[in-house]
């Protein structure tokens, strides 16, 4: 079973999220990127589903440059997801760097469709 | 620290805002998989249906072949109840079971394509005075995580068995008959093996040509006149005639010959089937005249040679010797050793008896383990004697069959013509009355019979 991480502050978000996945996925869970980026590190998932704006030492891009530069993690896709009028150009930009990204709120269908297919499914 | 600009807390959507337009989405998202799921009931429904009204047997079985749904068309095999839960493998006949096997392990693969593979199958039915069905079989993998295994069965048996071009052909390959077919002119078109062994013409050498090169020349043109009358009138012709075989044989043909003809009764072929009633002739001439386990003239043979033999001398004032042969112990070994062996001794007995005679000799058995030698011009004691000992020590070499190593000892017994008898019964008499004194003596050893044999002793 492929493994995805999910990295956002919102409970209710990560909770409908997981029971979107949970039956196809193993699902683990962070709360803010310090979190999340550790939890990374130590299970190496297939997949990321980061969300940008998050409280704490290291918000959603940061965490996304910090997976791109670790070797272990050269394998791991990455779903950005950002909330509405809240993307830069800048910030755009940088989301580009992510195999796909989203705005919030997302179809659960289209979720589960663009992780199927960066996962090879 | 991060250097791209840093969105304000304040502006992000409250929490319960965010979660509340989050849920909207799925709800639409759920309506959407309301409305897909509808269709796609829809669609199953109508495969169902069709499944359902198929003439073909479909048949789900798990990897093991336990069969878990089956539709009407699978219910000629036996009824739903007893189909259902049994192991499709118990109704494949035994002649089948390794291609169900190879159909079964080929769909087990994981990586085996979706495609259908195909095979087929012999099925007994429910019923036992049903016939076997053959079907072309299909299994498909579903590998929709069901472990389910698609089966789909055709029958074969009322449809293409029945028009199966090869199966005539192998008929015709197999045949001892002669078959010819001809085109309404009398040119062959085909002949099978039997034509090529009984006329000596090969495929090859007939087709093309006109039965006429099989000719004879022995019925006369009224026999011809009625063969193509009846053919005209009732589209057959049976009987015998002579024919000719490329070798210049004339041999004696059963036949019976047929017009095909089209809807408007145009003749387009004819089919001609014979049969050697010479050759046929032979082999029961044979049969009359020799023993059927060692292929030695039997008592038939020996009689009309010795016939042969007696007005020849007489003519010619020439001699000839009759020698009765018998086994010594030979009840003993088919007693214990068995019927087998004891066969075995006797068919050896006739080689090794056929190995030292000349080849104008006659040798004959007469049942049991009574052979006889009937030697032209063979005469005198000294020659009788010289023949006697050498068979006798060809007999008494051992004989090997299996385990078994036989030592044979054998009796002789001979009478001369015309010393000891001019007539066929006196000859036989005496040379049964020199042997039992052989006999009588302890065996290995021949007796030339003499006059105080018919003494009593």
């Amino acid at each position: 079973m492929k493994k995805i991480l999910l990295v956002d502050d919102h409970t209710d978000i990560r909770r409908l999220v997981r029971i979107t996945l949970g039956s196809t996925f193993e699902v683990f869970e962070a709360e803010d990127g310090v979190k999340g980026l550790r939890l990374a590190l130590e299970i190496v998932p297939d997949l990321i589903v980061l969300d940008v704006m998050m409280p704490g030492a290291l918000d959603g891009l940061q965490v996304l440059g910090a997976i791109r530069s670790a070797p272990v993690l050269s394998n791991t896709r990455v779903i950005m997801v950002t909330a509405r009028g809240q993307v830069s150009d800048y910030e755009d930009g940088m989301l580009r760097g992510a195999d796909a990204y989203f705005i919030k709120p997302f179809s659960p269908l289209a979720l589960v469709a663009a992780i199927k297919e960066h996962l090879g499914l | 620290m991060s250097d791209h600009p840093v969105v304000s807390p304040d502006s992000m959507p409250e929490n319960g805002e965010m979660l509340h337009e989050q849920l909207y989405r799925y709800a639409e998202d759920l309506q959407l998989m309301v409305a897909r799921n509808r269709e796609l009931e829809n669609t199953y429904q109508l495969l169902n249906e069709l499944v359902k009204s198929s003439n073909d047997m479909h048949l789900v079985t798990d990897k093991e072949g336990v069969i878990l749904e089956t539709n009407p068309a699978a219910w000629q095999i036996a009824e739903q109840e007893l189909l259902e839960r049994s192991n499709l493998e118990n109704w494949v006949l035994a002649s089948h079971l390794d291609q169900f096997n190879a159909l079964l392990d080929y769909a087990r693969q994981d990586d085996a394509p979706l495609a259908a593979q195909e095979g087929r199958l012999l099925l007994r039915r429910r019923r036992d005075d049903a016939p076997a069905m053959l079907v072309s079989a299909q299994i498909v993998n579903q590998h929709n995580g069901t472990d389910h295994l698609h089966w789909i069965l055709r029958e074969l048996t009322q449809h293409n068995a029945e028009y199966d071009p090869t199966m005539s052909a192998t008929l015709l390959l197999n045949t001892v008959e002669g078959v010819m077919v001809t085109d309404q002119n009398g040119k062959i078109l085909a002949v099978n093996p039997a034509f090529t062994h009984i006329t000596g013409y090969s495929q090859s050498e007939a087709i093309g040509q006109n039965p006429r090169m099989l000719n004879s020349g022995t019925q006369d043109k009224q026999f011809y006149r009625e063969f193509w009358q009846s053919l005209f009138e009732k589209g057959n012709w049976k009987g015998e005639l002579y024919n000719k075989r490329k070798n210049g044989e004339i041999f004696l043909q059963r036949l019976s010959v047929s017009a095909v003809r089209d809807d408007e009764g145009k003749t387009l072929s004819y089919i001609c089937i014979f049969f050697d009633q010479t050759q046929a002739e032979k082999k029961l001439v044979h049969l009359a005249h020799h023993d059927v386990l060692t292929g030695l003239a039997n008592r038939v043979l020996l009689g009309d040679r010795l016939m042969q033999q007696l007005s020849k001398a007489r003519r010619s004032d020439g001699q000839f010797t009759l020698i009765f042969i018998d086994l010594d112990r030979f009840k003993q070994i088919n007693d214990t050793l068995g019927h087998a062996i004891g066969d075995a001794v006797l068919c050896e007995t006739a080689a090794r008896l056929i190995a030292t005679v000349r080849e104008s000799d006659t040798v004959a058995r007469l049942g049991g383990d009574e052979f006889i030698i009937l030697a032209g011009d063979l005469a005198g004691d000294e020659d009788i004697r010289m023949l006697c000992d050498k068979t006798i020590a060809a007999l008494s070499e051992p004989m090997q069959f299996d385990e078994h190593e036989i030592h044979i000892g054998s009796s002789f017994g001979c009478a001369e013509y015309p010393r000891h008898g001019d007539t066929e019964a006196l000859l036989m008499l005496h040379a049964d009355q020199a042997m039992y004194q052989a006999k009588s003596t302890g065996g290995s050893t021949c007796v030339i019979y003499h006059a105080d044999i018919d003494l009593p002793c």
